[in-house]
C-alpha cells in the first residue's frame, strides 16, 4: 500500500514539472528558514550549558525603585561576595567579575591595550568549566598577583615558550606572574575574558571599593544542589540591608543611603545571561528579542510555503477529485485517502528538505557574515539536529497537507465522478482566503520593516543636541590622564584644533547615577536618581551644546572648579521649573551654584528618554579626552592631533574613536533586527508570488474554454487580461484591509519602548499596499497575457 | 440480490429541486444480465449510483445481497462495496499516474490482499483479458479500447458478485464496443450478475432483460424476445 502511496505523488511530480517545481521551491524556501531560525536558536540556547556547575550557577541581580521608576541592576556591591559563603548556607562558591577597563601589558618589548582584564576571586575557575591547559584551576589564581591568560593570549607575549612563570607588567605599575593559561574561550558563553587576575590584587592597588551601596562589580554565585535561588535571593536582600544599616549607623551622614535597603535581590541563572541578560540600568541587550523576531519571521515564510502547497494542490483539485473519487469507488475509505494525501505531503516536504538542507549550506557563509555567526548545519553532531529537522519536515508535512486531506477525503464519489469537481464546492473560497492570508502577511512584514528602518533613520539623524561627527575620544588609559593639562596646552597651539576638553564618563556612556544629591527646597522624602559626570572646562563649546540660561563652565572664573554646575532643562524641571538659576546644589563631596542650564541632550540610548543631569568641573577625573578637530579638514587634523600625542605621552599608542561611531553602536540591535526582517520580507514575499504565479496559470488552464468562448464572441486580449487579473487583486486589496490594523497594532506596542519615536503616517501603509499590488499584478500577468493571446479555435478543440 | 421499495432521489440547488428517481421499483436476481436504456437525463447514471451504493436513495428502501442499505453510513457502504461490486465507466477512469497493472491491482490492495495474492491474481486476469505485454504501460499509452479492457479487467480482478457498467462501450467505435460486450456476456457465463447502462438497443440485446426509465421511473421492463410494448 505503502508503495502505492509513494508512486503517484513521484510521477506527477515528473509529468507537471513547473508545478512541482514551484511547490517544492516554496516548502524549500520556508524551511531553510526555519533551519537557520532553530540553528540559531540551537547557538543561544547552548549559551553556558557547558558548565559542569551549569544548573547552579547564578549571577546575583537587583530590582531597586528610585523615584517611582523601577531600574534592574546585574551589578552588585563588592563586600558582598565572600559574605554571601560565609553567611548564608546553600551558597556553595562566589566570585566577583570585574570589568577594569583596559590595561597596558607588557612582557619585555611587547605591549598591548588589553580589554579583555577581569578581577575575579579565586574561586571563579573552579565554579566555571573553563579548562586550563597549563596550571591549576583550584590554585592558579591562588596569589594576589598572580595572572591567568587565554592561549591566544600567551602566544600574543610569549610565542612557543612555556607561558607558566612569565611575568608581565601592567601599566607600567605593577607585576604579575602567569600562572595559569586557559584554552581560548568558546563562542557559546556570555562571558567574554582573556585574562584574569584576582581580587586581591585590586584591594592591593587600592582598586577595591567597601561600600555597601555601590554598585559596582557582577557577583557570582555556585547553590548547592536542591537550594532554592528565590530563598537565597530573599536572603541576600536581608544581608545588604543589614550591612548597609550598620554602615549609617557607623556614619549618619550617609542616612541617604537606607534607601539601598529595600533593594530585592535576586539570582539569574547563568546559562540565562545571553537571552535574557539586563545591561545596567533596566535596558535589556539579551538576545531575545532578536530571537522572536528571528523566529517570527520563519514560521510566516514557512506558513506561506505551506499555503502555497494548500493552494497549488488543491488547485488541481478536478483530475484529484476524480482519482479520489475513483479508489473510493474501488474500495478505499475516507482513512486510507487521507493516508495517501499525507504520504504524499510528506514525500513532497522531505524533498523540500533536500533542497533546503543544500539551500542553507550555500547561504550559511554569508549568513555568518552577516549577522557576526559562526553557525555550522553538522547532520551528525547530534540527534538535536536530526529531531529538530524531523520536526520541521513533520510540521510542515502536517500543514500543507492538512487542507487537500480533509476536502478530498470528504468528496462523494458518485458526484465527483460524474460531474467533476464543480465549481461551487467551496474550493475556490478556501483557496482564495489562502491568498489573501499570504498577502496579508506578506504586507504585514513589508510595513514591520519599513517602520523599524523609519524608526532606525529617525534616532540616527535626531538631532542629539551636540555635533559628533568631528569630535574626537582618546581614552586616557593607564596613567595618562596625568599627562592631559601638557597634552591641552600643545594641542591648542595647532590652529586645527577647535578645542580640548575632557570628562570622567564618555558623552555617549554616561550611566553614572546617584541619588545622594539635595538642593535648596528639595523635599527630603523625594527620591531622585541623577546622571553625573565630571568635565573639564570647553566641554559644552566641544560637544556644541546649546545653553538655555546662563552660561557655560570657564577658566575666568576659579570658583567653576570647585563650586559650580550646570544642569540640563530635565534637571531644571525636576528642581522646580523657573529659577534653578544660581540655586544651591549639594553633593557629599561639594556643593555649589548651578551657573547655567544646558538645552537636553542625549548621553544614553537614545532609545531612552533623557534623564536629569548635573555636571561639574573635576580635572581629576578625566578619562577622555574629547579633541574637536576642524570639520574641513579632519584627515590632516587628526595627523596632527597623533604626532602631539606621541611626542606628550610616551609609550601609550594613540587610540582614538570617532563620537559619532559611537552612536552607530547604539542602533546596532535595531538594525540587526531590521536587516533580519528584510531579508524575511523579501523571501516572504518570493514565496508568495510563486504561489500566486502557480495559481493564476491554473486559473487560466481553467477558464480556457471560457476564456477561448469569450474571445470567439469578440472580447479584446485587454478584456481577457482584465477578467483574470481582476479577481486577484480583489484579493489582494482584501489582504491590505486585513494587514493594516494588524500591522498598526503590532508597530505601534514596538515603537511604545522608545522614547522617541516616529508616528506611523499613513503614507507607509499605502506604499506597502501598493508594492503587494504591483507585485502581485507582475505575477499574475504573465499568465493573464499567455492565455489573453491564446487561439481560441485551439481551446475549443478539446471540449 | 438487488430489490428496490419506491426508491427516490432528489437533487436540490438553490434554485431548483430535480427528481432524478421517481419511486423506482426492481428487482435484480443473481446471476441476471439487465440492461437499464432510456433517454438523456432520465436518471439512468443515478440509479446506478445508488444501486452501486456511491450515493444514498433520498427515501425508499434499498435491498442488496437482503440487507437494507439505503441508510448505511459511508464507512458501511464502502466495505459491502469493494468486496461485492465491480464498476465499469463510459470514460474508463483509469488512473494516469499507475500503469496497466497497477489500476488493476488497486482494488485488491483495498481489500487488504497480501502481495503474491494481487500479483498472481492479477497476472491471471491480464492473461485472461490478453493485456499481459501491456502491463507496464500507462493509461494514455493504450487506445481507447485497450483502456477500457483494463478498466474492466480492474472491475473483476476481485471477483465480485455484481458488475455495474455505466455505458461501456460509450466512447468506443463499433468493433471495440463489440469486444467490450463479448467480455461481459463471457463475466454473464461465468455466473457474474451484472447491470448495465446503455443507449444502444444492439447492446441491451445481450441482457436478458431491459429496464426502461424515463423521467426517472421506470416505464417498462422487457424480457428478452419478448414482443416490445
Amino acid at each position: 500500500m505503502l508503495k502505492n502511496y509513494i508512486k503517484i505523488p513521484f510521477r506527477s511530480m515528473i509529468r507537471n514539472k513547473g508545478y512541482s517545481t514551484i511547490n517544492i521551491a516554496g516548502l524549500a524556501v520556508g524551511m531553510a528558514v526555519c533551519i537557520l531560525v532553530l540553528l540559531w536558536m540551537q547557538e543561544e540556547l547552548s549559551y553556558d550549558r557547558f558548565h559542569a556547575n551549569a544548573s547552579c550557577l547564578y549571577r546575583v541581580e537587583q530590582d531597586q525603585i528610585v523615584d517611582g521608576r523601577a531600574f534592574h541592576v546585574n551589578l552588585s556591591p563588592q563586600p558582598m561576595a565572600p559574605r554571601l559563603t560565609e553567611e548564608i548556607p546553600g551558597v556553595a562558591a562566589a566570585s566577583r567579575f570585574l570589568e577594569i577597563g583596559e590595561q597596558l601589558i607588557r612582557y619585555q618589548d611587547i605591549a598591548f591595550y588589553e580589554r579583555g582584564a577581569r578581577i575575579v576571586d579565586s574561586s571563579f575557575l573552579a565554579m566555571l568549566s573553563f579548562p586550563l591547559v597549563r596550571g591549576d584551576a583550584g590554585s592558579a589564581l591562588r596569589d594576589p598577583y598572580s595572572l591567568v591568560v587565554t592561549e591566544s593570549i600567551a602566544r600574543k607575549y610569549f610565542g612557543d615558550e612555556d607561558a607558566l612563570g612569565k611575568v608581565v607588567s601592567v601599566n607600567g605599575e605593577n607585576e604579575l606572574t602567569v600562572t595559569g593559561v586557559l584554552k581560548d574561550l568558546p563562542d557559546n558563553t556570555w562571558f567574554s575574558f582573556d585574562m584574569l587576575s584576582t581580587y586581591a590584587y585590586a584591594e592591593a592597588v587600592g582598586a577595591a571599593d567597601t561600600s555597601w551601596t555601590a554598585n559596582s562589580v557582577m557577583t557570582l554565585i555556585q547553590l548547592g544542589d536542591e537550594v532554592s535561588p528565590r530563598v537565597v535571593g530573599e536572603k541576600v536582600s536581608e544581608l545588604v540591608a543589614r550591612y548597609t544599616l550598620a554602615a549609617v549607623q557607623a556614619d549618619p551622614s550617609r542616612s541617604a543611603d537606607l534607601s539601598v535597603a529595600t533593594n530585592q535581590f535576586s539570582l539569574m541563572p547563568v546559562t540565562d545571561l545571553e537571552l535574557y541578560a539586563h545591561f545596567g540600568f533596566g535596558t535589556s541587550a539579551g538576545q531575545i528579542g532578536t530571537l522572536y523576531s528571528l523566529m517570527i519571521v520563519g514560521v510566516l515564510v514557512l506558513l506561506i510555503g505551506c499555503m502555497n502547497f494548500m493552494n497549488l494542490y488543491t488547485a488541481r483539485s478536478i483530475k484529484r477529485a476524480r482519482e479520489m473519487g475513483l479508489r473510493k469507488v474501488l474500495g478505499a475509505n475516507r482513512a486510507m485517502i487521507v493516508r495517501q494525501f499525507f504520504a504524499e505531503t510528506i514525500i513532497f516536504t522531505f524533498i523540500g528538505m533536500v533542497v533546503a538542507l543544500i539551500l542553507v549550506e550555500l547561504v550559511l557563509p554569508a549568513f555568518n557574515g552577516l549577522f557576526r555567526k559562526s553557525l555550522s548545519l553538522d547532520l551528525f553532531s547530534g540527534v538535536d539536529v536530526i529531531l529538530g529537522l524531523a520536526a520541521v519536515g513533520l510540521l510542515t508535512g502536517l500543514i500543507a497537507g492538512s487542507y487537500p486531506a480533509i476536502l478530498f477525503s470528504s468528496s462523494r464519489p458518485g458526484s465527483v465522478l460524474r460531474a467533476g469537481w464543480s465549481r461551487n464546492d467551496g474550493v475556490p473560497a478556501v483557496r482564495r482566503i489562502l491568498v489573501v492570508i499570504q498577502f496579508a502577511l506578506s504586507i504585514l512584514l513589508i510595513i514591520g520593516t519599513t517602520v523599524i528602518y523609519q524608526q532606525t533613520m529617525y534616532m540616527k539623524t535626531k538631532d542629539v543636541g551636540y555635533s559628533s561627527g568631528d569630535v574626537l575620544i582618546i581614552p586616557a588609559r593607564g596613567n595618562t590622564s596625568q599627562y592631559y593639562t601638557s597634552l591641552k596646552t600643545e594641542l591648542l597651539r595647532d590652529p586645527r584644533v577647535l578645542g580640548v576638553t575632557g570628562s570622567w564618563q564618555r558623552p555617549t556612556d554616561n550611566s553614572a547615577n546617584t541619588a545622594t544629591i539635595t538642593w535648596d527646597g528639595k523635599d527630603p522624602e523625594q527620591v531622585v536618581l541623577v546622571g553625573v559626570n565630571a568635565v573639564d572646562v570647553g566641554f559644552v563649546e566641544a560637544l556644541g551644546i546649546e545653553m538655555v540660561e546662563g552660561r557655560a563652565f570657564s577658566a575666568d572664573f576659579a570658583t567653576d572648579s570647585s563650586s559650580a554646575f550646570l544642569i540640563n532643562e530635565k534637571m531644571a524641571d525636576v528642581m522646580g521649573g523657573e529659577g534653578s538659576l544660581g540655586m544651591t546644589i549639594r553633593f557629599p563631596r561639594r556643593e555649589g551654584q548651578v551657573i547655567g542650564v544646558m538645552k537636553d541632550f542625549h548621553r544614553k540610548r537614545i532609545q531612552n528618554e533623557i534623564d536629569p543631569l548635573v555636571l561639574t568641573v573635576s580635572r581629576g577625573l578625566i578619562n577622555n579626552i574629547i579633541v574637536k578637530l576642524d570639520p574641513t579638514d579632519i584627515r590632516s587634523s587628526l595627523d596632527a592631533v597623533e604626532e602631539v600625542w606621541e611626542t606628550v605621552v610616551p609609550g601609550f599608542p594613540f587610540e582614538y574613536s570617532f563620537l559619532d561611531r559611537d552612536f552607530e553602536y547604539m542602533f546596532r540591535s535595531e538594525e540587526r533586527a531590521a536587516s533580519f526582517l528584510s531579508y524575511g520580507t523579501i523571501l516572504a514575499i518570493l514565496t508568495a508570488c510563486l504561489g500566486l504565479f502557480g495559481l493564476a496559470a491554473f486559473s487560466a488552464e481553467q477558464r480556457t474554454k471560457e476564456i477561448g468562448i469569450r474571445k470567439v464572441l469578440g472580447s479584446s486580449v485587454t478584456g481577457i487580461f482584465r477578467l483574470l487579473t481582476r479577481e486577484f487583486l480583489v484579493l489582494v486589496a482584501m489582504a491590505n484591509a486585513i494587514a493594516w490594523p494588524v500591522a498598526y497594532y503590532v508597530m505601534n506596542r514596538w515603537l511604545q519602548d522608545f522614547a522617541y519615536r516616529i508616528e506611523m503616517g499613513i503614507g507607509t501603509f499605502v506604499l506597502a499596499g501598493l508594492a503587494a499590488m504591483i507585485i502581485a499584478l507582475l505575477t499574475v500577468s504573465f499568465q493573464a497575457v499567455k492565455a489573453a493571446r491564446s487561439n481560441p479555435v485551439e481551446a475549443l478543440k478539446y471540449e | 440480490m438487488i430489490r428496490t421499495v419506491n426508491l427516490r432521489k432528489l437533487y436540490t440547488t438553490e434554485e431548483v429541486e430535480t427528481t432524478a428517481l421517481n419511486n423506482v421499483n426492481m428487482e435484480v436476481k443473481e446471476g441476471e444480465f439487465v440492461a437499464i436504456m432510456g433517454p438523456s437525463g432520465c436518471g439512468k447514471s443515478t440509479l446506478l449510483n445508488v444501486l452501486g451504493m456511491l450515493d444514498n436513495p433520498s427515501a425508499g428502501e434499498y435491498h442488496f445481497l437482503d440487507r437494507e442499505v439505503s441508510k448505511y453510513r459511508e464507512r458501511d457502504r464502502a466495505n459491502l462495496r469493494k468486496e461485492n461490486i465491480g464498476f465499469v465507466f463510459q470514460s474508463f477512469n483509469l488512473i494516469d499516474e499507475l500503469t496497466v497493472a497497477e489500476n488493476i491491482e488497486l482494488p485488491l490492495l483495498y481489500l487488504g490482499r497480501s502481495s503474491t495474492q494481487r500479483k498472481l491474481r492479477v497476472h491471471e486476469i491480464m492473461e485472461q483479458m490478453n493485456i499481459v505485454p501491456r502491463k507496464n504501460h500507462f493509461p494514455q499509452q493504450l487506445s481507447g479500447g485497450q483502456q477500457q479492457r483494463v478498466a474492466v479487467a480492474r472491475a473483476v480482478v476481485a471477483k465480485p458478485k455484481l458488475i455495474l457498467a455505466d455505458e461501456p462501450t460509450g466512447n468506443l467505435d463499433s468493433s471495440h464496443g463489440e469486444e467490450v460486450m463479448k467480455m461481459l456476456t463471457d463475466l454473464h457465463e461465468a455466473g457474474t450478475t451484472i447491470v448495465m447502462v446503455t443507449h444502444s438497443p444492439d447492446y441491451a440485446d445481450n441482457a436478458q432483460r431491459v429496464v426502461h426509465l424515463f423521467d426517472g421511473r421506470v416505464v417498462t421492463e422487457n424480457l428478452k424476445g419478448a414482443p416490445q410494448a
